[in-house]
């Protein structure tokens, strides 16, 4: 088992806008399933979520409402506007891009 | 907690920094007892699990701090976005109401625009007349002109004692008159307006070159000095193209070949307000004017100086020693002129001076006027704003009801008229535009008029106007709806309602207008009737009729007997052309060059007090005929009088010959002009008097007398060919012109114009009065017409109830007129009563602007209230021709 890499500035917004693809989430649920998806191999400081969803939420790509959860606690819940779903596409293709092609010149054969 | 977009819909409070500061600490507290109890739930102790918790969140102080500062800045941008959002809600909202009411909409426009196009028009003149000081010249506010009071100018001696005497309090420049000369030869030729200056002319006033350089001591130094010439910048541009290489060349100016040394910096114009061409050495004044040798003598008086006081001086203790020179340098002469020893010294900015000139005094009180016409435009606007308003009382009251603040529903009216005004002020650009052309042409003829009116300055002073206008407009409507709006009431009625207090505010509105209206129509008859006074004045002669052909032969040696020659064939020659009556040769005639002798009565010594002085013109057989002067007494001169061998003859006005001739019998006595070496000139004819001016600000006119054009002292005055010629005139003019070029090369340029386009500058203040009084009194008229309507029919749809039972109970058409008339004719009345009192009160401002005319005068305060009642009256005929046709049974059935 490697060590947890630690995520790329900016890289963290696209995630958290993933986890959020599946329903209004408070800000430790986010750090829950980003942390069972990730298997161990991401580092993640639970304050720079906070960050991160305080930007998102400034450029209104989520929106945050104040919620009861099941254990009866208050607890902020933030859900994805529909320019937060347009920016995941936007971020999520050109990240598959990038990666693809990171990838295919890591995979091309060596030449001279 | 309401979500966001709710908040944001109602605009309810914005979060403040502590509790955003809680919220932040909940979500942490939050976060981490989530955490712990994840930790808890896998075998963690919870110690352990506590610990485990914060080090994975970070260092505690340093990150909450952080995310405090990431709370406060989304909070920032959010409620700035917030704004964004409404701001575009509003707009929209006000942008889908003009669509519903696209008339309510244009109605405010064009009032505001009205409004504000005629303030801006009235600014930028205010501002080029008034304000700014003349261009190029450093620090002017240290900068005067001196003159004697009364006399024309002074002589060379007494300007030039000036500027050795006065320093070290003040550094002196010298200016002429200006005159026009004409610059280069044939179809190249222009004409120059030229002004003759001393070596110290453009230091003392701080000029600096656009190009070459300006004139210096040398140039000017007495006696001769040299050829030399400064041209204006925009003389350099127009004649010359902007070509540098112009500097160095000689051109022909009059009759002198005269080298170019410099262009004039951009805008300058020495100290005075009218635009300069040519700047020439003082010491060519002989050569290039109708002065001849004579023009360093002391009967010259052809120059002012210009002063600028030394920094530490002060203006008055210049004025004090410049008087004195004056004094000291004018006593020294033969024939000592009383009334040229009183000086007196002027700022060159235009509202330092107590005494404006006319056009600046009107210019100022139309600036006030507009005023007054964007009040009732904006009462207007405001009018129309709040009428509407009661009609939306529905829709604003649900709003309410749905809670939305009343600081938002005040928002959107504010929005809605700015939006009205600032598209009222692109419109107002246009009204400016159109405003200043007519300035232009009725008052500013002549001024120095570089670029557009409407510049940068009066552009920002119409956006300034526009969102001002728009805040009033809307506030009054604005500040009623925040008092008044009963929601329970609004929603429970299903009428409309309006009440008392909003019938109240409406008819100040518009007795406001209509005493305004009122106020500015009886500034208009006031002008309108000064102008008729002031061209009813008897001139003695016709100006509209008399045209002058001035050659720019003041250079041509009068000894020259070729100059007789073409001058007499100039008259015939114009003599012919179609239309013109009659056309002679004269010497001096008015608003000339014109010669003054002292007049001498043998064996009257005592009477000579009385008059001293007179103008002497030379004339011909016809001249009296031509100009359209009436003989009332002898003859006039005949072909026999006119050589220079015949007997002295002269024709006296009536003044002199009353004065010295009480008992009528002037005919056959004879008088002198000049010493008592004069020959004695025998009175042939009285002819009636003449003035050249219809204002007497400067004590009664001076007499002209004539003698036989060969008789005179043909040295030193100007000759020139008279014409009788058909109004209106400009075609003729045009045809004499072509005459002039027709005949032979020698011919210099001539300068052709009408006697009445040198009355018109004096006419200038009330035609300007008259026409802006009229243009803006007529703009408030149909204003306060408005008015009065949009009042009475909003009276007429709040009554409609109570008129369909008059109605149901068998009141006739009449009575339902009565009813709704006596309304419009009760505002007409409050409204009119109070302007005339006003305009009482006022009187003493506008008096001295008025020729002949009292501010008091009570036809023009009856004609303009029972004018403003009639309006009143007849702005109520259209609802209560609507009241007639209320439907009884549909207005009970509504209940």
């Amino acid at each position: 088992m490697f060590d947890p890499m630690p995520i790329l500035r900016g890289n963290l917004e696209v995630l958290v806008l993933k986890a959020l693809t599946s329903g209004p989430m408070h800000g430790y649920a986010i750090t829950d399933w980003l942390e069972r998806q990730a298997k161990g191999n991401l580092e993640l400081v639970d304050s720079a979520l906070y960050q991160a969803l305080y930007r998102l939420e400034a450029r209104r790509l989520v929106k945050p409402a104040w919620g009861i959860t099941d254990k009866n606690r208050r607890a902020r819940f933030y859900h994805l506007t529909e320019a937060g779903q347009a920016e995941l596409r936007a971020e999520a293709a050109r990240w598959n891009r990038y990666a693809a092609t990171v990838t295919a010149i890591l995979g091309a054969p060596a030449t001279a | 907690m309401l979500p966001p977009k709710v908040r944001a819909a109602f605009r309810l409070a914005l979060r403040r920094s502590d509790l955003v500061a809680g919220e932040v600490d909940d979500e942490i507290a939050f976060h981490l007892q989530e955490r712990i109890d994840a930790l808890v739930e896998r075998g963690w102790s919870l110690h352990d699990a506590t610990d485990e918790a914060k080090r994975r969140f970070g260092d505690a102080t340093t990150e909450r701090d952080a995310l405090f500062a990431a709370a406060r800045h989304r909070e920032r941008r959010l409620g700035m976005l917030e704004r964004v959002d409404a701001i575009r809600t509003d707009l929209a909202v006000a942008v889908r109401q003009f669509r519903q009411s696209p008339s309510f909409a244009f109605g405010t426009v064009a009032a505001l625009a009205l409004g504000i196009g005629a303030n801006a028009t009235m600014f930028s003149v205010l501002d080029r007349l008034l304000l700014r000081a003349p261009a190029q010249i450093s620090a002017p506010e240290a900068v005067y002109t001196v003159r004697p009071r009364t006399a024309e100018n002074m002589s060379l001696a007494t300007v030039v004692a000036l500027r050795d005497n006065l320093s070290p309090v003040a550094s002196v420049a010298v200016q002429s008159f200006t005159t026009q000369l004409n610059v280069g030869r044939g179809s190249d030729a222009a004409t120059a307006r030229s002004v003759f200056v001393d070596g110290s002319y453009f230091r003392t006033l701080g000029a600096q070159p656009a190009l070459g350089r300006l004139l210096s001591d040398d140039d000017a130094r007495l006696p001769d000095g040299q050829l030399a010439a400064v041209i204006g910048f925009g003389f350099w541009q127009r004649q010359f193209g902007g070509d540098s290489t112009v500097i160095g060349r000689e051109v022909s100016v009059a009759s002198e070949r005269v080298r170019v040394v410099g262009v004039a910096p951009e805008g300058f114009n020495g100290p005075g307000t009218r635009p300069l061409d040519l700047w020439l050495p003082l010491t060519l004044g002989g050569r290039l004017t109708f002065l001849g040798p004579r023009w360093a003598t002391t009967a010259a008086r052809w120059l002012f100086a210009v002063v600028r006081v030394s920094p530490g001086a002060s203006r008055d203790l210049v004025a004090s020693r410049a008087a004195t020179i004056v004094r000291t340098a004018e006593s020294r002469r033969v024939n000592a002129d009383t009334a040229a020893m009183n000086i007196e010294m002027h700022s060159i900015i235009p509202y330092k001076e107590e005494s404006l000139s006319p056009e600046a005094r009107v210019a100022s009180l139309l600036g006030a006027v507009s005023l007054l016409v964007l009040l009732i435009a904006c009462s207007n606007a405001a009018n129309l704003v709040l009428a509407r308003t009661v009609r939306r009382q529905r829709e604003i009251a649900i709003r309410m009801a749905l809670g939305v603040s009343r600081s938002r529903l005040v928002a959107q009216v504010l929005t809605e008229s700015i939006l009205l005004s600032l598209l009222a002020g692109a419109a107002a650009l246009l009204v400016a535009t159109g405003g200043g052309a007519l300035m232009r042409g009725v008052l500013l003829e002549g001024f120095v008029w570089d670029g557009s009116l409407v510049d940068l300055r009066t552009a920002g002073f119409i956006a300034a106007a526009a969102v001002l206008a728009g805040a009033t407009t809307g506030l009054v409507p604005a500040l009623s709806l925040l008092r008044r709006v009963d929601v329970a009431h609004t929603l429970g009625e299903g009428r409309q309602t309006g009440g008392p207090h909003r019938q109240h505010l409406l008819s100040a509105l518009v007795v406001t207008q209509t005493v305004l209206s009122a106020l500015l129509l009886i500034g208009t008859l006031l002008f309108v009737k000064s102008l008729t006074n002031i061209r009813g004045v008897p001139l003695g002669f016709d100006p509209e009729r008399t045209a002058v052909v001035s050659l720019d032969s003041r250079t041509l040696r009068a000894s020259d007997a070729t100059a007789d020659a073409l001058f007499a064939d100039l008259a015939a020659r114009v003599a012919q052309l179609p239309g013109v009556s009659s056309a002679v040769v004269a010497d001096g005639v008015p608003f000339d060059w014109h010669m003054r002798a002292p007049l001498r009565v043998p064996d009257r010594l005592d009477d000579s007090s009385r008059i001293s002085v007179v103008n002497v013109s030379g004339a011909t057989r016809s001249y009296f005929s031509t100009i359209g002067t009436r003989i009332v007494q002898g003859r006039e001169f005949t072909d026999a009088d006119d050589h220079a061998t015949a007997e002295r003859v002269i024709v006296v006005p009536t003044t002199v010959a009353r004065t010295f001739w009480p008992a009528g019998d002037a005919i056959g006595h004879c008088l002198r002009l000049g010493a008592d070496s004069m020959p004695c000139l025998r009175i042939i004819g009285v002819a009636e008097d003449t003035r050249e001016s219809a204002i007497d600000d400067e004590g009664p006119p001076i007499p002209r007398v004539y003698v036989p054009l060969s008789q005179g002292r043909r040295a030193i005055v100007a000759r020139v060919v008279l014409a009788r010629v058909p109004a209106p005139t400009a075609s003729t003019l045009a045809r004499i012109r072509t005459v002039i070029q027709a005949s032979d090369a020698r011919a210099p340029t001539a300068t052709v114009w009408t006697m009445q386009s040198r009355l018109a500058p004096e006419q200038r203040p009330w035609k300007l009065g008259a026409t802006m009084f009229g243009v803006f009194g007529s703009l408030a008229l149909v204003l306060a017409a408005l008015g009065v309507y949009s009042v009475v029919a909003y009276s007429v749809t709040q009554r409609t109830r109570e008129i369909g039972i008059r109605i149901a109970l068998g009141a006739q058409t009449r009575h339902i007129f009565s009813l709704v008339g006596t309304q419009g004719a009760i505002l007409g009345v409050v409204g009119v009563t109070i302007a005339v009192g006003g305009a009482a009160i006022l009187s003493p401002l506008v008096q001295p602007l008025l020729f002949h005319e009292s501010a008091r005068s009570l036809p023009v305060y009856a004609a303009v209230a029972l004018g403003m009642l009639f309006v009143a009256v007849a702005a109520s005929v259209g609802p209560a021709l609507r009241a007639r046709r209320v439907n009884p049974m549909s207005v009970m059935r509504s209940e």
